[in-house]
């Protein structure tokens, strides 16, 4: 065993990992419904300048959005309701919820009409003329929503709406998706435009304003998605010395760091982002748990001489089709025939997935397509790639319960949802580790999730054992062993597993809502956006 | 000789129902059987335009119904629910 662990730690020098996978189409059922599927979920104390003690969260729906999807671009469903869930003692029940629906507007007098002859027309597409933030004249189609809070069970507590503090209304403007840099006016002012978007937004009870923002974004998540989906086509180790050396000094064939190996680089999504001061969501502890949730009325009638408002009715409960908090749980943790079953799950009763957590099969699936090739590369006889380590109890803290001392509430069973320690104050965005606590950035991924967490990389090292070995969490940066388990128990834990596609908070913004403008439908080729703040 | 066999297959039972030395003494309780596979119960018929209505009528903070156990029969005919669409 020592030889092994040896050479495995060999594999680990030479490997730099990092693994990402979120939620896109993950589940069967849920790919039939784009606009109330979940892809990612974020929660941190926010990080922008004069922003102490707020938290963010951001979830984010409508995968893989092509940019230049029009006319008709990427609405939300005025039939669905979105909601952010928050548990402040630990027993994986939401004690506040916000809800978000959202409705689908025409002009005033109906779809801008043209004259064409004799006649009036009107008009086809969903933009005519320019737009932005004083003129939406040429918009056809534009949405709203409203925000609830409720506090106590989603469906059965005391529910208060929430108002604009800048003029009492209750209903909010979503800004039109980047239909491309001529309707906007040039390169550029896509963000001005959105940002003017940014309500501030009373909470009964809570001194402290919240800040709500609904709209497109460039998606932050970064993955080689086609090349991980392809039985991972790469060999997922640092194939430099370091991320980034360019030195090929790394694992033989393995994969070095290139920004173009990201599929999802010219894709966007649609964030419900929210910023609420920690004294509004925080119980007598001072760590909360958030997940989101998207519901679709139970029946849907379809309306077979549709019209704008309604081209179907929905009635019945809200019965829940998507849920997200800690990234790749669904997609690579639970069974596929019972993916929608946990999407329509509440973290109360994730004891039903105990089993994927605790005998998880993606390590197996990675010790069968690499273990022979690590073997013959490293001339090693290692003889699995798998933890041995079963239960594994690591990922039961890593996914289900927290960890002590960090994010773990002092009561409450496993349940899976993020969790976020609100007295660790955020890292300036210059000083944020990517790998988060592993990397001793105690207020990164797992503690609450930012979007510059590479959660891809981070999650992949953590299922084939990272938390058998020593983290630099001790005086100083010492190795600390969490006691979950030996390195002996995990023969790759510490290989710096990766896919290849970089990420960071210096990829994002630094202030609300974080995520960058959206990749514009147009011109073809346009550069990716970049920071802006 | 056949009296004896009755005899003899007489004695044999009721040792094998007893310990063999104190009747009075607890009895093992026999091994767990195990029931084999338990058979679902059959599906309830339900007619779908029927079930779409009664779910119309629930609320939304109502519990969504379930459908493990249900068969529908699809009966409905053009524009039936129209009343539901207006």
């Amino acid at each position: 065993m020592k030889k092994l662990t040896l050479t495995a730690t060999a594999v680990a020098m030479a490997l730099t990992a990092q693994v990402q996978a979120s939620s896109h189409r993950e589940a069967p059922f849920i790919g039939k419904y784009p606009q109330v599927d979940a892809t990612d979920f974020y929660l941190f104390m926010s990080y922008e300048p004069e922003r102490t003690g707020y938290v963010t969260m951001i979830a984010n729906y409508i995968p893989l959005q092509a940019a230049y999807g029009g006319p008709n671009y990427f609405p939300l469903d005025s039939n669905a309701l979105y909601e952010i869930h928050i548990d402040s003692d630990g027993d994986a029940v939401e004690d506040r919820t916000f809800q978000f629906r959202f409705s689908d507007n025409l002009p005033a007098g109906g779809v801008i009409p043209l004259t064409i002859g004799d006649k009036s027309v009107t008009s086809v597409l969903r933009n005519i003329g320019p737009v932005s933030a004083n003129d939406a004249s040429g918009l056809n189609h534009s949405e709203s929503f409203t925000l609830t809070l409720v506090d106590g069970p989603r469906r059965s507590g005391n529910a208060q709406t929430l108002t604009d503090a800048r003029d009492g209304t209750a209903e909010f403007a979503k800004p039109f998706d980047y239909a491309g840099t001529k309707t906007f006016g040039g390169p550029g002012n896509y963000e001005d435009y959105a940002r003017s978007f940014i309500h501030n937004v009373d909470i009964p009870g809570c001194e402290q304003p919240a800040r709500v923002f609904v709209g497109q974004r460039h998606e932050a998540f970064k993955l080689a998605l086609g090349e991980v989906f392809d039985l991972v086509n790469f060999v997922p180790v640092e194939g430099d010395s370091s991320p980034g050396a360019g030195d090929g000094q790394g694992f033989p064939g393995g994969i070095t760091q290139d920004p173009e190996r990201n599929a999802l680089a010219r894709n966007n999504v649609t964030s419900l982002a929210l910023e609420v001061h920690r004294d509004c969501l925080a119980g007598e502890e001072a760590i909360v748990g958030a997940w989101t949730t998207a519901s679709l009325p139970q029946a849907t009638i379809l309306n077979p001489t549709a019209t704008f408002d309604k081209p179907e009715v929905g009635g019945g409960a809200w019965t829940q089709v998507s849920r997200l908090s800690t990234p790749l749980v669904n997609e690579l943790v639970i069974g596929y025939d019972m993916k929608d079953r946990f999407n329509g799950s509440e973290p109360r009763d994730d004891g039903q997935f105990a089993d994927f957590v605790t005998n998880p099969v993606l390590p197996a699936i990675i010790d069968t397509l690499f273990r022979d090739a690590v073997n013959s590369t490293l001339g090693a006889s290692l003889e699995t790639l798998a933890p041995t380590n079963l239960p594994r109890t690591d990922l039961v803290a890593a996914f289900l319960t927290g960890f002590e001392g960090v994010n773990q509430f002092a009561s409450g069973g496993p349940a899976e949802m993020l969790r976020l320690n609100t007295a660790i104050d955020p890292t300036p965005r210059s000083q944020q580790q990517p790998l988060g606590v592993a990397a001793g950035d105690l207020a990164g991924f797992p503690n609450g999730r930012r979007p510059g967490d590479d959660t891809v990389d981070i999650a992949l090292r953590v299922v084939m054992g990272a938390l058998c070995h020593d983290l630099p969490l001790g005086d100083g940066g010492s190795g600390v062993n969490l006691g979950f388990c030996a390195p002996d128990d995990a023969a790759i834990g510490n290989v710096a597993l990766t896919d290849g596609a970089p990420l960071s908070a210096a990829d994002l913004d630094n202030r609300f809502p974080y995520l960058l403008a959206p990749y514009p439908g147009s011109p073809a080729n346009a550069p990716l956006p970049t920071p802006t703040f | 000789m056949k009296i004896f066999y009755v005899l003899l297959l007489g004695v044999t039972l009721l040792t094998a129902c007893s310990d063999g030395s104190d009747n009075n003494a607890a009895v093992a309780p026999p091994p767990p059987v195990d029931p084999g596979p338990v058979e679902p119960p059959p599906p309830t018929m339900q007619s779908f335009s029927a079930f779409a209505r009664s779910v119309f009528a629930d609320p939304a903070n109502s519990q969504p119904r379930e459908l493990n156990g249900l068969e529908f029969v699809f009966d409905a005919n053009d524009d039936d629910f129209a009343d539901l669409l207006r």
